[in-house]
């Protein structure tokens, strides 16, 4: 079931529209604006979109049943269903340093107010897309906090982005370390290595061809193709 | 010159690494020697014209041993006029295509007597198998329902790389404009456009096709002078 609340403001001259729908089905709610484009009106929504999230995560994550809210929130909530939070990146602490250090990141890449942002500040209603996600992660990762920009909007959240960077460097590699390195053994037993060594000084070490390198050099072979080759050309003095 | 590009082949593994093809096991093997193989010629003509593909043209790569010395290849080229080219040819199985700005800029530092340290692709390739093989369990276990199929030839099966090519009439700026009113890359737009392609020929809603990533979102990549890229990625 979906139910659209829609709410027209008027900030300054500029009219700016809300939508909040609520999925029951998908168990979200999304908050939806239109506005015109205007620095400090997109000031505004930002602030009203931040106490907006505010406002759900409480409702969502407060034991209490009973939740009496001041103003415009009693009647937008009244026969919602009280939700305790769903997912484990939700109820997974997050590490406050990485917070922090995505905050400051965040504020600084979008030009917020770190005031404005929250843990659970939703990423894509800050203006965080899929072209400014792949930049967020090159500064994050500058600043030791390694995330793809895939995970980025699948974390959806600043505590989603400090989770799931907690998650990759705790992830579990060693199984597919040991079978690269049964590879490598394999590698070293079968190639003879008398053939292998440029001279009789020669120290080697071998290890497995990455499957790029692989099909290009087998490509190569089976067709001669010039163009595999990058043939470089400049003056030099 | 000649002694910053030795420095470089030193100091730089993926440029003495050579590959060796294991029949029993069925993979390539890459191998990094601490010999130095640098392959340096010089070369006096009458005119550059041509001067690469010649020496491309006296270069074999038609059989496995062509590769059990690293291949990079040098040639300093000097015209009768008085120019002088180098001519660089590398394997694509050491670059890719950010290394290659990378490795020059190494080599400018080299002929000033400053080479930086950096990190060297062996330290990171097993990693990037690693990755490499978690990818393949997962991607296998995804598509395995899937059926292959294969498109069709427009031209008859010749043993030789064959390409075709349509231009697409929409100027820069229309796509720019399509670009910034949807929030999406050209390259968005592109793969939407092969997709539909895809689509089309093969008469199937449901297609999948690769796309080559650079790697370089890993963590401890964005320096690394050698193939970093890591795979192709199946896009549906």
């Amino acid at each position: 079931m979906r139910t659209a609340f829609h709410v027209l403001l008027t900030l300054s001259q500029f009219p700016v529209v809300f939508e909040v729908v609520v999925n029951t089905a998908s168990d979200t709610i999304e908050l939806r604006s239109a506005v015109a484009v205007n620095e400090e009106v997109v000031k505004v929504v930002e602030q009203l979109i931040g106490n907006f999230e505010s406002c759900i995560t409480y409702l969502s994550e407060s034991p209490n049943e009973d939740i009496s809210l001041p103003d415009v929130g009693n009647q937008l909530t009244s026969g919602w269903p009280v939700h305790q939070p769903r997912t484990q990146e939700a109820e997974k602490p997050a590490d406050p340093r990485v917070v922090e250090t995505i905050i400051s990141e965040l504020s600084a890449f979008l030009r917020i107010s770190a005031e404005n942002l929250r843990e659970e500040s939703s990423l894509l209603s800050l203006g965080l897309d899929s072209l400014k996600v792949t930049t967020l992660s090159h500064r994050l990762r500058e600043r030791g906090i390694s995330i793809q920009p895939i995970d980025i909007i699948r974390a959806g959240s600043v505590r989603g982005v400090a989770s799931a960077s907690v998650r990759e460097s705790e992830q579990d590699t060693s199984s597919q370390e040991e079978s690269v390195s049964e590879l490598d053994q394999l590698l070293w037993q079968d190639l003879p290595l008398e053939s292998i060594r440029l001279d009789s000084d020669d120290q080697v070490e071998i290890t497995a061809a990455t499957a790029l390198q692989a099909g290009m050099l087998s490509q190569v072979i089976s067709m001669w193709i010039r163009g595999v080759y990058q043939v470089l050309t400049g003056p030099f003095s | 010159m000649k002694e910053a590009w030795r420095t470089s082949v030193e100091n730089l593994d993926i440029l003495r690494t050579s590959f060796h093809f294991s029949v029993e096991i069925g993979r390539w093997a890459q191998v990094v020697h601490s010999s130095l193989d640098f392959k340096w010629t010089t070369e006096k003509r009458q005119s550059i014209d041509n001067a690469a593909g010649d020496f491309i043209r006296s270069l074999h790569f038609d059989a496995e041993d062509a590769f059990h010395r690293p291949p990079v290849y040098l040639r300093h080229v000097s015209s009768s006029s008085g120019e002088d080219y180098l001519i660089v040819v590398l394997h694509h199985a050491l670059y890719d295509g950010i290394s290659l700005p990378m490795l020059f800029g190494y080599v400018k530092a080299a002929y000033k007597g400053d080479p930086p340290s950096t990190t060297q692709f062996h330290t990171f390739s097993r990693r990037i198998i690693s990755l490499e093989a978690r990818a393949t369990d997962y991607w296998a276990s995804r598509l395995k329902d899937v059926h292959p199929w294969a498109f069709p030839r427009r031209v008859p099966s010749t043993p030789n790389a064959w390409r075709a090519s349509k231009a697409v009439n929409a100027p820069k700026e229309t796509i720019d404009r399509f670009c910034r009113r949807y929030e999406v890359s050209a390259q968005s737009i592109a793969q939407a456009a092969w997709a539909k392609v895809l689509v089309i020929s093969s008469k199937h809603l449901d297609v999948i096709y690769g796309q080559v990533v650079s790697g370089r979102t890993m963590a401890g990549s964005e320096n690394i002078i050698g193939p970093v890229f890591v795979s192709i990625h199946p896009a549906c």
